[in-house]
């Protein structure tokens, strides 16, 4: 079959895959690694293994674009932006990690070099899946503040553990017969050196012909071409393309940030199709049928075990030693289980970098691929509720909140003046007056006997009258009342009622208890309104900004 | 060598050769196929034809976002207030470069068959080269939107004076009998079939794109629709130009919003994808046929460019159209690449076999597209920056 048709199809049921998911509220990329297991030889068999192979430029396109975004991610800004606290918790949660499930795997399976590989995807922690329940429930505090950091660059600290592992690993696996100083120390280094010496020259030669590139469009192209070229160099000379991207983002981003910037959007838009069906082609990968081997199934657990405990352990042991609130020692661990891209990009490109060491190199591969793409099964599905027990438990839910959320959660009869006088459509002018001298307000509702709406006076409709004060007995309310226009109703959406506002331009509307009736139970006035939802606001967010201080300090 | 390699520096290189042109005030594209001619096998050899055809699927891809672009550009507004006009246009333009070229043609070899063949190739445009012009230099007006409208719509009818012609020709030089129906059968399956499925597709993704909220699915999504028509056109032998078209027009008209959002996200990763595109078609010019070419390949350029230029004239003059659109309509369409090539491939498939003179008019025609290709190729971008330059459409679209 053509393979534009299979590659449009991956694309398509992997975002209707994500979207139906999305409703379930489960992580997209498991919807799209379930319709890649779907089309997978294990089930259809449309995405077959000959076909994925095929699809290798993609994959690797889609690993370069991962890292090329986490290195750009590090800028000197970013560097400066932390306090020296949050690198306290990252490194520690980070390694910590790393430790426990090198320790815990090499234990089980007695091969270290699979022990480092695994450890190293474990430190990973997945923003996306993590941000969107901060998003979600509006959470501030800091709580959130800690997480947001910790999770935007511990991908790149996730890299460069893999980095050192994955070039040890390599020469544990291929020179176990001629084990020495020499070759465990130097041949990782070399191959570190040959990986970012690319990045490196690949990123000054792109800032330097930045310089000539003025429009916009053209500097993405550009980006894309160093970044497809980089990866296509790093294969050629057998270096790890996704180490090479890394520090060709890292590069960039900090000696030509203003360009970097611009084309950063470029890249976001470019990058969904190539993500998605990068995780479809993982799901057809995966191999459900390997975890009947109890062994491996025992590896899975193991690293789901050791990786939560790391985490959990890891944040606990940071958020001690640096102070943080208690909140963020308690909870931190917990929002850090999530896995996704980061990870099982880790697990193509040790697979792709292993495969070429020979049978052995491979099936470290496909174990790992297989391992890593099951347990992101589990923390996906379990991440995001952990997230979300936590923020509750640390109580920074729904802080963060703008007028419009407000707006959004509130009923007209929630808010609306219930201290309102009425004026009878009989009473005389100067009655009227007297009601108007009383009370604080520039609207009346008029009613009849049958305390039905049936008009409203309001300081400018009266103004007319007083020239002739001798009418002031004459003059009824029902005379002077303008007819009402548009009510609202208690169980309206306050939302409605500013729209109203907006579209009519007028600041005053009476409430009538339910939709169609006459009897008026309340009124809205814009300006005491906007007051009264700033009220609220300040309500929320009370005291949180002190404490956010103490927290950043 | 990784394939990835030379995707980057065919990017690179077609960049900097873009940049070149446009020194000289040509458009882009000119470049781009330059910095192809020079890495390709004619010159530098750094792609080989094997390696060519291995990416060749970016062929498929940047054919098939040109159409669609190109379909999303087409308004049902347009299409009422012109209609008549464009379909005459494209009736004489088509059949301007079709007769002028078979009169040419006759003049010198004095054989039917070959007349009517090399007549068959000259009305296929190549959307891309104009189309990717009008976007460089923010293209719009009257002139423009015909352009759009005229490069779509005239493949329809190039096939299907290529299928006439063919089978007429074929009467000429083995003799026997044909029906009308057999010939008419073919194309109008690739021509229909297109339509129909580009615009069942172009109402299935309308629904589903209006329910996306997030911009990055839209892209995701209407990339995917793309691919699928470009898949399922190439399945059943439908021209993917006009699938994709229709998917485009559908989408346009039908849906409104959804597709304005489906048309910014496509174009914003286009560049990329073009330039590929156009170093690929660069390679693949043999720039070694130029001189072979011949009496006969001159005959075909001057024949078909006055062929077009006059159609057009005369079209848009008894249609009364705008003044700029009859002056520089025919310009903007010189354009001919990879139609036109798909026709000549035909011809070796349909006479290679009709005995020694069926073999040497296959030779004959698939080398004298080649060679004449190179020249449209390079002066139909540059004519089209010409027309709406003139026609004062440059630089109006915001």
């Amino acid at each position: 079959m053509n393979i534009l048709f299979l590659v449009g199809i991956a694309i398509f049921l992997g975002a209707f895959g994500g979207k139906i998911f999305q409703r379930f509220k489960i992580p997209q990329v498991v919807g799209y690694i379930i319709i890649g297991v779907l089309l997978g030889e294990s089930a259809l068999g449309i995405l077959k293994q000959s076909t994925i192979e095929a699809f290798t430029p993609i994959i690797n396109v889609a690993l370069g674009l991962i890292g090329f975004r986490i290195g750009v991610e590090l800028n000197r800004e970013v560097f400066r932006k932390y306090g020296r606290s949050i690198y306290t918790i990252l490194f520690s949660e980070g390694l910590f990690t790393f430790f426990v499930v090198t320790l815990l795997v090499t234990l089980i399976t007695k091969k270290f070099y699979l022990g480092l590989l695994l450890g190293a995807l474990a430190s990973a922690t997945a923003p996306a899946a993590t941000t969107d329940v901060l998003w979600e429930y509006k959470t501030r505090g800091p709580l959130t503040t800690i997480l947001q950091a910790i999770v935007a660059l511990d991908d790149g600290l996730s890299l460069i553990i893999y980095g050192f592992a994955s070039v040890f690993a390599k020469s544990l696996l291929s020179s176990e017969a001629s084990f020495t100083l020499l070759h465990s120390v130097g041949v990782p280094l070399f191959e570190l050196g040959k990986s970012c010496s690319i990045g490196v020259g690949m990123g000054y030669i792109l800032c330097k012909l930045f310089r000539y590139i003025k429009d916009k469009e053209y500097s993405f192209s550009f980006v894309i071409a160093a970044i497809i070229l980089t990866i296509g160099a790093s294969i050629l000379l057998e270096a790890d393309f996704l180490l090479s991207v890394l520090v060709l983002g890292i590069v960039v981003t900090n000696l030509s940030p203003q360009e970097c910037r611009k084309i950063t959007g470029g890249i976001e838009r470019f990058s969904p199709p190539i993500y998605i069906l990068f995780f479809v082609l993982v799901g057809a990968r995966l191999q459900p049928r390997l975890f009947l081997n109890t062994s491996i199934a025992l590896l899975a657990v193991a690293y789901l075990i050791g990786r939560s405990f790391g985490k959990m352990m890891g944040a606990w042991g940071g958020a001690f030693f640096s102070k943080a609130r208690k909140t963020v020692r308690k909870y931190l661990g917990l929002c850090l289980f999530s896995q996704a891209g980061v990870a099982i990009g880790l697990a193509m490109v040790i697979y792709h970098n292993f495969s070429l060491l020979g049978p052995e190199g491979k099936e470290v591969g496909i174990l790992i691929i297989n391992v890593i793409t099951a347990t992101t099964f589990v923390v996906q599905l379990i991440g995001p509720p952990c997230v979300k027990f936590a923020v509750t438990k640390a109580d920074e839910v729904w802080r963060n909140i703008t007028e419009e959320d407000i707006v959004e959660s509130y009923r007209v009869g929630e808010l609306m003046r219930r201290d309102f006088s009425l004026i009878r459509e009989d009473a005389t002018l100067d009655k009227i007056i007297k009601t108007i001298k009383e009370r604080e307000s520039y609207h009346f509702p008029v009613v009849n006997n049958q305390n039905e709406l049936v008009g409203l006076i309001s300081l400018g409709s009266l103004r007319s009258t007083f020239l002739e004060e001798q009418l002031n007995q004459i003059i009824l309310a029902k005379d002077v009342a303008i007819p009402v226009g548009r009510v609202l109703y208690q169980e309206q959406p306050l939302k409605e009622a500013f729209e109203i506002f907006d579209r009519r331009q007028i600041d005053y509307l009476p409430v009538v208890q339910t939709k169609g009736s006459k009897k008026v139970v309340g009124i809205v006035e814009y300006h005491s309104l906007i007051e009264s939802i700033n009220r609220k606001l300040f309500e929320r967010q009370q005291g949180l900004d002190e404490e956010l201080k103490k927290a950043e300090g | 060598m990784d394939i990835l390699f030379f995707i980057g520096i065919a990017i690179i290189f077609g960049f900097i050769g873009g940049k070149f042109s446009n020194r000289f005030k040509f458009p882009g594209v000119v470049g781009y196929l330059f910095a192809g001619l020079i890495l390709g096998p004619s010159i530098f050899k750094i792609f080989s034809l094997e390696l060519l055809d291995k990416i060749g699927v970016f062929n498929d891809l940047a054919l098939g976002i040109v159409a669609f672009i190109i379909g999303s550009e087409i308004r049902m507004t347009t299409l009422r207030e012109m209609g008549k006009g464009i379909m005459t246009i494209i009736f004489t333009e088509s059949f301007g470069a079709f007769l002028l070229v078979a009169l040419g043609v006759y003049l010198l070899t004095h054989k039917l068959y070959m007349a009517l063949i090399f007549g068959a190739m000259a009305p296929a445009s190549a959307p891309a080269g104009t189309a990717v012009v009008l976007q460089e230099y923010k293209a719009k007006g009257p002139l423009t939107n015909a352009l759009y409208t005229v490069v779509g719509l005239d493949d329809g009818l190039a096939i299907m004076i290529y299928a006439f012609a063919a089978a007429l020709a074929k009467l000429f030089l083995i003799g026997g009998t044909v029906s009308f129906l057999n010939i008419v059968e073919g194309p109008l399956i690739e021509i229909l079939g297109a339509i129909v499925l580009g615009g069942l597709m172009g109402i299935a993704f309308g629904y589903f794109i209006r329910k996306l909220k997030g911009k990055d699915e839209v892209l995701a999504v209407s990339l995917a629709a793309i691919l699928i028509c470009i898949g399922v056109s190439k399945y059943f032998h439908l021209s993917l130009i006009l699938s994709n078209l229709s998917l485009g027009m559908v989408f346009a008209n039908l849906f409104l919003l959804a597709n304005r959002r489906a048309y910014q996200a496509i174009q914003s990763i286009t560049l990329p994808i073009y330039i590929i595109f156009f170093v690929i078609a660069g390679a693949h010019l043999q720039i070694k046929l130029l001189p072979v070419m011949g009496f006969l390949g001159l005959i075909y350029i001057i024949c078909r460019a006055s062929g077009l230029i006059g159609g057009a004239f005369f079209g848009a003059t008894i249609s009364k159209q705008d003044p700029a659109i009859r002056k520089y309509l025919g310009l903007g369409i010189l354009s001919q690449a990879g139609v036109a090539i798909g026709l000549a491939i035909l011809v070796t498939r349909e006479f290679g076999s009709l005995g020694k003179a069926g073999q040497d008019l296959a030779v004959l025609v698939i080398n004298t597209i080649a060679a004449t290709t190179i020249i449209f190729e390079i002066i139909g971008p540059i004519a089209t920056k010409f027309a709406i330059s003139k026609a004062g459409e440059m630089n109006k679209a915001k």
